[in-house]
């Protein structure tokens, strides 16, 4: 479970989350709302990268940011955070899709097995030697999952996951978010997107201006 | 923000239209080039001054460099008259025409200075067997000499002394080209507690800072160090101000100023930084002139 | 004549390459602590480093004559007046220009790159190391534009080197002699080939630089 107690955040001076307590369980929420509403922000709060202002986030009950660096790090491992446009670092694609194994410290050639297999489910497997900084937008997307899946985390945080995709692979995407729920991931997407989250998802929080205005079940976003 | 830059650029343009205003008013400039060594001392900047006096209308600019630069300069037409102490350049430029009414108005010494415990030995010696003595400790590996090697009037006396010695110390490991001005020279051989030769005046100038050297020869006909001054011939070089140049070195050369040359530095340094040449009455200053310039 | 050119023009390859290596030596990790950690000061020191990209050289030199001349705190070293005086002096009047450009780098990658390796998991070594991995050929762009800026100037490379012949002399050095002897034939070649350096490191950075 991850759970946000009022989390407060700003950039600069403006704060962009106020207050937010949210939680994730065993379960697909959404973060709906429109564009610049703090969506994102949530997410890399439950992810660990920013460090809240004011309140706390738990990851499995620790709160996280009172925890020594070494400690907390076996918590973070356990989240995965995919921004909505796909950072690719220099190199391969094969390269970028081990980068959260070597970060963990696998071997190369284990590295190098696991993610071959994976981009061959996900049909990029004829990309792993390119250069991923040539890849289209739609392409890098499933570069960014396939990152983000090999690492088998427990809790995933998916920025517009859908955003770059055309039909075709819109769909395979939501069978394969499907089929991790069904294996018991905990997901949480940020989109405008409702339509998606009805798919999927079983609670929606409605984000506006840096709160949490409402928590529905999907379906009633359409009303 | 804007309002500021505006401001700022408002102030900028009024100084830069002010000191336009100022240099044009100015109907004559008189554009000097000098040796370093004489500029150093800030004598010349005080005969400006006293001239100005006389000639408020009158702006002089002075480009201190070393004599071999200055003379280009007048050469080039950048200069309306020189001030320099390299007889031997000098009188190539005679030759070519670029400079006339060569006057001596000045001289003094250059000294040889070296480390206190003068590991060559050369105290009181006369110069040429001074450079003989630093060249066997040169070669025995016991010290250095630290040369201008600038083509400057100072560095043009050392080669001719080491000339006159019969020895040619270039390429020697423990013989310095410093390749920089007097104070900077002055700076490195007391920093590597070497010899050197150096103008009286810059010396005593900056005598406080340099601790670990010490004047060891001082006294030879072979260190005499006479300042010419020149005029730049308006028929070679066109575009001169040969009249304004020959007003100042009259001037310069005037009982009042030679007379304020002598007492030039008494107060400061205790002692004065040059000898006026009163129109050399002997000869004595022009004879030491050819025998350098023929050197 | 062209053999102490070819001398002059290495000598001061080898003195500013030294000075822009000492320089990112210290002037990258710095950047990257700048960036990666908050800490009160941090917008001063930036603002200090932003000032002094511009610093006169002679001021630099004159600041490190004091301390490396013989009667100087640093005196006992001997450093003045030979070719690691002026490497010191180039890094230091290139660390401000080092920092600034290394800084502002990291900081534009920082976003991306530092965060994707948090969002993976990062330890924060983790991410600081990926974070330089990943803006190598800036950082490298960052190292050549300091270079040219140590190689082509003057008032360090005088007043700590001195000039002296075979020893420490160098480009700049030896234009402005020859110009004061009034030998403007061989400065005109000197600067030439000085030029002709900058613009081919010039060229360079913008390869690299240009990628990515």
């Amino acid at each position: 479970m991850i759970k946000l107690r009022e989390v407060y955040f700003s950039y600069n001076k403006e704060p962009v989350v106020k207050g937010v307590s949210l939680s994730l369980g065993n379960e697909c929420i959404a973060l709906a709302g429109p564009n610049g509403a703090g969506k994102t922000t949530i997410l890399k709060l439950m992810a660990g990268i920013y460090r809240p202002k004011k309140g706390e986030v738990f990851i499995e009950g620790k709160n996280i940011w009172k925890l020594p660096e070494k400690e907390a790090i076996t918590l973070r491992r356990k989240v995965v955070y995919v921004h909505e446009n796909p950072i690719v670092l220099r190199g391969s694609v094969l390269n970028n899709v081990i980068f959260g194994l070597e970060l963990r410290g696998v071997s190369k050639e284990e590295a190098r097995k696991k993610a071959l297999k994976l981009m061959r489910k996900l049909g990029i497997d004829e990309l792993a030697e390119k250069d991923a900084k040539n890849l289209s937008a739609g392409q890098a997307q499933l570069l960014a999952l396939a990152r983000a899946l090999i690492v088998e985390p427990s809790y995933m945080l998916l920025d517009e996951p859908l955003a770059n995709l055309d039909w075709k692979r819109r769909k395979s995407v939501l069978e394969l978010l499907k089929e991790l729920r069904e294996t018991g991931r905990s997901i949480a997407i940020a989109t405008h997107d409702a339509f998606l989250v009805s798919l999927v998802c079983s609670k929606a929080y409605i984000i506006e201006n840096g709160s949490v205005v409402s928590e529905t079940l999907p379906p009633a976003i359409f009303q | 923000m804007r309002g500021h830059l505006l401001t700022l650029a408002l102030v900028l343009g009024l100084i830069s239209a002010t000191y336009i205003w100022q240099v044009t008013r100015a109907p004559v400039t008189l554009r000097v080039s000098t040796t370093t060594s004489l500029y150093a001392t800030d004598l010349l900047e005080e005969l400006a001054r006293k001239f100005q006096e006389k000639h408020p209308k009158v702006i002089i600019e002075f480009t201190p460099v070393g004599s071999g630069e200055a003379l280009k300069k007048a050469e080039n037409g950048d200069v309306d008259m020189v001030f320099v102490h390299a007889p031997n350049l000098e009188k190539k430029y005679l030759e070519k025409g670029v400079l006339k009414f060569g006057e001596i108005f000045a001289y003094n010494t250059f000294v040889i200075l070296g480390p206190k415990d003068d590991p060559a030995g050369i105290r009181d010696m006369d110069p040429i067997n001074a450079m003989i003595a630093i060249y066997e400790a040169g070669e025995a590996g016991t010290t250095k000499f630290v040369s201008r090697g600038d083509n400057s009037g100072t560095h043009n006396r050392e080669l001719w002394l080491w000339n006159l010695a019969g020895l040619d110390p270039s390429g020697n490991d423990w013989y310095i080209e410093s390749g920089t001005g007097m104070a900077q020279t002055l700076m490195i051989a007391n920093e590597y507690g070497a010899y050197t030769i150096s103008d009286i005046g810059t010396y005593l100038k900056l005598s406080s800072e340099l601790t670990y050297l010490t004047p060891l020869v001082t006294q030879g006909s072979e260190l005499l160090n006479v300042y010419s001054v020149y005029v730049v011939n308006s028929d070679v070089i066109k575009g001169v101000n040969e009249r304004l140049a020959y007003e100042f070195q009259q001037f310069v050369l005037s009982d009042e100023i030679q007379n304020f040359i002598g007492n030039y530095g008494v107060v400061e340094f205790g002692s004065s930084l040059f000898s006026p040449a009163n129109g050399d009455p002997d000869g004595s200053l022009r004879e030491a002139w050819n025998q350098l310039a023929g050197g | 004549m062209l053999g102490e050119v070819l001398e002059i023009a290495l000598r001061s390859i080898i003195v500013s390459g030294l000075a822009a290596v000492l320089a990112t030596s210290w002037g990258i990790p710095l950047s990257l602590k700048l960036v990666t950690d908050d800490f009160r000061g941090k917008k001063f020191i930036l603002d200090v480093f932003r000032a002094l990209v511009g610093i006169p050289t002679v001021v630099v030199g004159l600041i490190l004559y004091f301390l490396f001349s013989r009667s100087g705190p640093f005196g006992g070293l001997r450093l003045l007046y030979t070719p690691l005086a002026i490497a010191l002096g180039q890094a230091v009047l290139i660390t401000p220009l080092l920092v600034s450009f290394a800084y502002q780098a990291l900081e534009r990658e920082k976003g991306e790159v530092w965060e994707l390796a948090m969002s993976l998991g990062a330890l924060k070594n983790q991410a600081s190391s990926t974070l330089i991995k990943e803006t190598i050929p800036k950082l490298l762009n960052a190292s050549l534009i300091a270079f040219n800026r140590a190689i082509g100037e003057l008032g360090v490379a005088l007043m700590l080197g001195g000039n002296i012949k075979g020893f420490t002399r160098v480009m700049t050095t030896a234009i402005a002699l020859e110009v004061s002897k009034g030998e403007f034939g061989l400065a005109l070649s000197l600067g030439g080939f000085l030029l002709l350096i900058t613009y081919s490191i010039t060229a360079v950075s913008r390869m690299v630089g240009g990628k990515s």
